[in-house]
């Protein structure tokens, strides 16, 4: 195994966990929320309210306040299999990730498959660990090759896959990255090469990267595809020259403008 | 024998007037103007959507969830797009549907809409991110995060000079403003906010845009937390005939989310005033309910 992928492997499920531990987050101040507690527990979506965007005293109140709940395992497992989004199912998907909830991991996987959201995914992914890693990029895999799989569950998947520096069949990454539909999730396939070219230094990719670039739509994926061509080392850079020299001509002022200033000839 | 002579012309003035009848309720009858019964709303409305499209700028800031390094607005957005790809279903008061996508700007969406005078209008969304990835720590590393940001900024203003409403999700940065990068940090790795509260940037940014000459927008949404109390005054004092949408306290990101939605649905509705807070504010579970202020239903006659 590639020794930089061994010592990325044990950091990643902390990182995973760290990155989805706010899932959720609100847009906010970090503040006191008013208003008594009493003497019975608060229900628990109005303590999940309390995990983001609080003071970090109110934060780990309310966490321990969940943790003491009765019967609130059941009370979110009934969330899941709701297909249709609302505050309530994401909130229990915070309060999954925060508590790291693993007893539910089997339901959460089964549950996103339906998720339109893709945001069950950033709920296993805080729960994941070395022994279900490799069931969930298993799972991932398929989920990504599926067409009903939604453009925000791809999204979701790809930058996980990503991080978990898995790699993807190269048929798979070409169509997602080149013919989906969405342009979102071209973007995070774009994303994903980004990863292993630039962060793992394993610019395998760069052949879908040229092809990216010859011929597509819309203009910002182009740029984000030329952000990322500029990131290269300089012997790749200069081995793939004419691709700077085509974007010269872009139809699109933004990206003339990014050619010219990376000196474009 | 003149009878005789005249009947043919009797009959085809006839036939003529039964064909024109017939051809007549077969056409397609133009589409009645809307009737609304508050003169305000209507003054309002007719003076929206005046124009032949009428353009609509939905920005989502930076939604970092520091000391975390997970930034959400890219899923947020998507969120937000898959909806108004979905088809339209008649009867349902949700607007923020049957929009196509343009393919040469991902950020542009399009549909076509009747106006208060019932002649049709096209609508121009175009819906923008911030962030370049979902790890706080790699965008900062990224040099395309330099692009995403200063694009996002220039739409917020943009936005407010050229489109008929605006509407910002994201964070409210302790009322340093909307904002569109990686957080200013302490050093325990949190949000830096005194640094936002004293310089402002956002806010400065957002009223020098509204209190600019050729300003266009009408109406502001600001789904961030307690934008009512970080931004109000100031905005509506620049600006006072400004509808401002906008919250009194914390809100969590699906509540934003579906307060984006029934406010532009309201508009596109054509709610008047009373439905039209009533809408933008249900089926909120936080305590962060949004509210409609300032002077969109009082435009000047």
């Amino acid at each position: 195994m590639n020794p930089r992928l061994r010592n990325l492997l044990p950091r990643c499920s902390l990182v995973l966990a760290i990155l989805a531990a706010s899932g959720g987050a609100r847009a906010g101040l970090p503040s006191s929320r008013s208003g008594a507690s009493g003497h019975s527990a608060p229900p628990w979506p109005e303590l999940a309210l309390r995990l983001t965007g609080e003071s970090e005293a109110e934060r780990k109140r309310a966490i321990q306040a969940l943790r003491t709940l009765p019967g609130l395992e059941a009370e979110l497992r009934k969330e899941l299999p709701l297909a249709e989004p609302s505050t309530r199912r994401f909130l229990a998907l915070d309060v999954i990730a925060i508590l790291g909830l693993r007893n539910l991991l089997p339901e959460l996987l089964a549950a996103s498959a339906h998720d339109d959201t893709g945001y069950s995914y950033h709920a296993i992914n805080a729960l994941l660990d070395e022994d279900s890693r490799a069931q969930a990029t298993r799972i991932y895999r398929e989920r990504l090759a599926e067409r009903r799989t939604s453009a925000a569950s791809k999204v979701a998947l790809l930058d996980t896959l990503a991080r978990l520096a898995a790699p993807l069949e190269e048929r798979l990454l070409e169509r997602l990255l080149l013919e989906d539909s969405s342009h979102e999730v071209r973007s995070a396939a774009l994303s994903y090469l980004r990863h292993f070219a630039v962060r793992l230094r394993q610019p395998d990719g760069l052949v879908l990267l040229e092809k990216l670039l010859e011929d597509t739509q819309p203009y910002q994926l182009r740029l984000q595809a030329l952000y990322l061509f500029s990131e290269l080392p300089p012997s790749i850079r200069r081995a793939r020259a004419r691709l700077l020299k085509a974007c010269a001509g872009d139809p699109h002022p933004e990206v003339r403008a990014f050619c010219a200033k990376a000196g474009a000839p | 024998m003149r009878s005789r002579a005249l009947l043919p012309t009797v009959l085809g003035f006839i036939l003529a007037a039964t064909a024109l009848f017939a051809i007549a309720r077969w056409l397609p009858k133009p589409p009645a103007p809307r009737l609304f019964g508050d003169p305000a709303c209507a003054r309002a409305y007719e003076a929206f959507f005046a124009g032949p499209a009428i353009e609509l700028q939905v920005v989502f800031g930076y939604k970092d969830t520091r000391p975390a390094r997970f930034v959400a607005d890219r899923y947020e957005r998507l969120l937000f797009i898959q909806r108004l790809l979905e088809p339209c279903h008649s009867g349902s008061p949700r607007q923020t549907c049957g929009f196509t996508r343009s393919e040469e700007d991902m950020e542009l969406f399009i549909r076509s809409f009747r106006g208060p005078d019932g002649k049709a209008r096209q609508l121009r969304l175009r819906a923008t991110g911030s962030s370049a990835g979902p790890d706080d720590q790699e965008n900062r590393e990224n040099p395309f995060q330099g692009w995403m940001t200063a694009n996002a900024r220039k739409a917020l203003r943009e936005g407010l000079l050229r489109a008929d409403a605006v509407f910002y999700d994201g964070h409210s940065r302790a009322g340093g403003g909307p904002d569109f990068g990686p957080p200013r940090l302490s050093s325990s790795r949190h949000v830096a906010y005194g640094w936002y509260r004293e310089r402002r940037a956002g806010l400065i940014d957002l009223k020098q845009a509204l209190s600019a000459k050729e300003s266009r927008a009408r109406l502001l949404g600001l789904f961030s937390c307690a934008s009512s109390e970080h931004f109000a005054r100031e905005l509506l004092s620049a600006r006072k005939d400004l509808g401002l949408i906008a919250t009194p306290e914390l809100i969590y990101f699906s509540d934003a989310l579906e307060g984006l939605d029934k406010s532009l649905s309201a508009l596109l509705e054509m709610k008047c005033q009373p439905d039209f807070e009533r809408m933008i504010s249900s089926g909120q579970a936080g305590i962060g309910k949004t509210e409609l202020l300032g002077g969109f239903f009082s435009p000047k006659p």
